[in-house]
């Protein structure tokens, strides 16, 4: 035995599997003497005990519950994952011991490593899903995500930051409007307030607008782009349109066509913005012009 | 729960009966990973796309997963790194569990009343929900893991990607914190009571 448990330094170190009752018997009896002359690990011990049992006797009541939706996604994402599994391995996935070791440094995940279709925060969510919003996710393909994934690596594969950016702009544009769909019309004034609650930071929603033929779909966290920007969805015309916002200024004002989509991005105070939307840049001009003015 | 593939076959001759099986014994856990997620997050939306962005991971690599071994643990481990990985992206710091000040913290408070005085009369399911989501992110992740989920020392190990030491030493640091917390939490109301009816 490594340990005679005479001084406290000892004992502390083994507190918990004395308690837990897995120590050998030679060391649990001799914690035992130790504790019986030493009323501080006493102490420690009795409140460790009184813990553990607290916890244990409430485990139903602490133990939360999976609503139906989330068990519906669930076993949605198994469904399309076992119909295409992706041998590919990722930081997340224990492989053995001497993996989990290397993990220890950060690993950062390529940005759209993922497609973060599974992983999004939406108004939405906190609203409840509707069984219409469990189908939209269903139908996703695993070939259309893999091809975003593979035009997400090839693009930031590029140099240019703000090129880079407009890429996963377009991706996550596409992507959002397929699982999203365009039936749904929340309040801006709800959404700026929301975003500012879970985020922290003020986003200003443009209202959906008739003369403009704008109308508002929703607004979500884009984790596309580290997570941190919003993403406003909305039909411009019947066809969807994106106003990005990130909480930061790329420096460069810049149009660029992407995946057949224009992603115009612009800078103000400590914000970048960028419009995405299928068109021409002529055409889209108009509207650009009114988010420029709306969503200062 | 221990997992196991159907035995006799080979062990590259994977079948959509043991997709299945796997998904399903998977599936099984989705409340424990929830309430983990939970815990975690602290939030029920971030909770929930912890999970789907698990089981997303887990399903993809269900062929790494190694049968016989404990599926539970498996999945918690993947919501733990999935959970790191988001909280990069999140811009916000990881959790900074191996910060010796959190260490002892449990330390610095000392009781004047024993665990029994204060622990007796603190059953209600929300005072230790309270002072269970009071522990500092180490803490609260080892008595949740341990007297919750009931992972051994060892998986715990994998799961936090900590040595077994730094397991045991969190704990019995987080009970003991806990128990003083619940304390603190009875000490406040008695408090509260005093000065309500003067």
């Amino acid at each position: 035995m490594a340990e005679d448990f005479r001084n406290c330094r000892d004992v502390d170190a083994h507190l918990a599997p004395y308690v837990d009752g897995e120590e050998p018997p030679a060391a649990q009896d001799a914690i035992e003497t130790h504790l019986s002359a030493c009323p501080s690990c006493r102490d420690h011990a009795d409140a460790e005990t009184s813990a553990r049992d607290l916890v244990r006797q409430h485990r139903e009541a602490l133990s939360a519950h999976a609503s139906d939706v989330l068990r519906a996604r669930c076993a949605a994402i198994r469904q399309s994952a076992i119909e295409s599994p992706i041998q590919q391995s990722e930081s997340s996935i224990p492989q053995s011991e001497s993996a989990i070791r290397q993990s220890e440094s950060p690993i950062p995940q390529s940005t759209i490593r993922q497609p973060a279709v599974f992983s999004r925060q939406s108004a939405r969510l906190r609203q409840g899903f509707g069984a219409q919003a469990i189908r939209r996710w269903v139908p996703l393909s695993l070939a259309a995500t893999l091809v975003l994934a593979v035009a997400g690596v090839f693009l930031f594969g590029l140099n240019d930051r703000v090129e880079a950016l407009a890429g996963s702009l377009a991706i996550d544009h596409v992507k959002c409007f397929k699982v999203e769909g365009t039936d749904r019309h929340p309040s801006a004034a709800l959404a700026e307030e929301h975003w500012q609650k879970d985020q922290g930071w003020p986003i200003v929603v443009p209202e959906t607008a008739p003369s403009e033929q704008l109308k508002l779909v929703d607004v979500r966290r884009c984790f596309t782009t580290d997570g941190r920007s919003a993403h406003m969805m909305y039909t411009w015309r019947g066809a969807p349109l994106s106003l990005y916002v990130l909480p930061e200024n790329v420096g460069r004002d810049r149009v660029v066509d992407k995946m057949g989509h224009e992603a115009i991005i612009w800078c103000a105070n400590s914000r970048t913005y960028a419009v995405v939307a299928e068109g021409h840049p002529q055409d889209i001009t108009r509207i650009v012009d009114y988010m420029k003015a709306h969503a200062r | 729960m221990v997992f196991r593939r159907p035995s006799g076959r080979s062990p590259g001759d994977s079948t959509r009966d043991e997709d299945s099986a796997f998904a399903e014994a998977a599936l099984a856990c989705i409340d424990s990973l929830y309430g983990t997620a939970l815990r975690l997050t602290r939030r029920a939306a971030d909770a929930e796309d912890l999970v789907q962005d698990t089981y997303l991971k887990a399903f993809r690599s269900a062929h790494q997963f190694e049968p016989g071994t404990n599926l539970k643990a498996w999945l918690f481990t993947i919501l733990h790194n999935t959970f790191r990985n988001m909280r990069r992206h999140d811009g916000r710091n990881p959790v900074d569990v191996d910060s010796e000040v959190v260490e002892r913290a449990a330390d610095d408070v000392e009781g004047t009343q024993s665990p029994e005085q204060i622990l007796t009369g603190a059953t209600l399911d929300a005072d230790l929900q309270a002072a269970l989501d009071a522990l500092p992110d180490a803490f609260r992740q080892a008595v949740w893991l341990r007297d919750v989920e009931e992972l051994s020392y060892a998986e715990m190990a994998k799961v936090l990607d900590v040595p077994i030491g730094t397991v045991m030493s969190r704990i019995s640091r987080g009970r003991r914190a806990l128990s003083e917390g619940l304390q603190a939490r009875r000490a406040g109301s008695i408090v509260g009571l005093v000065r309500k009816h003067g």
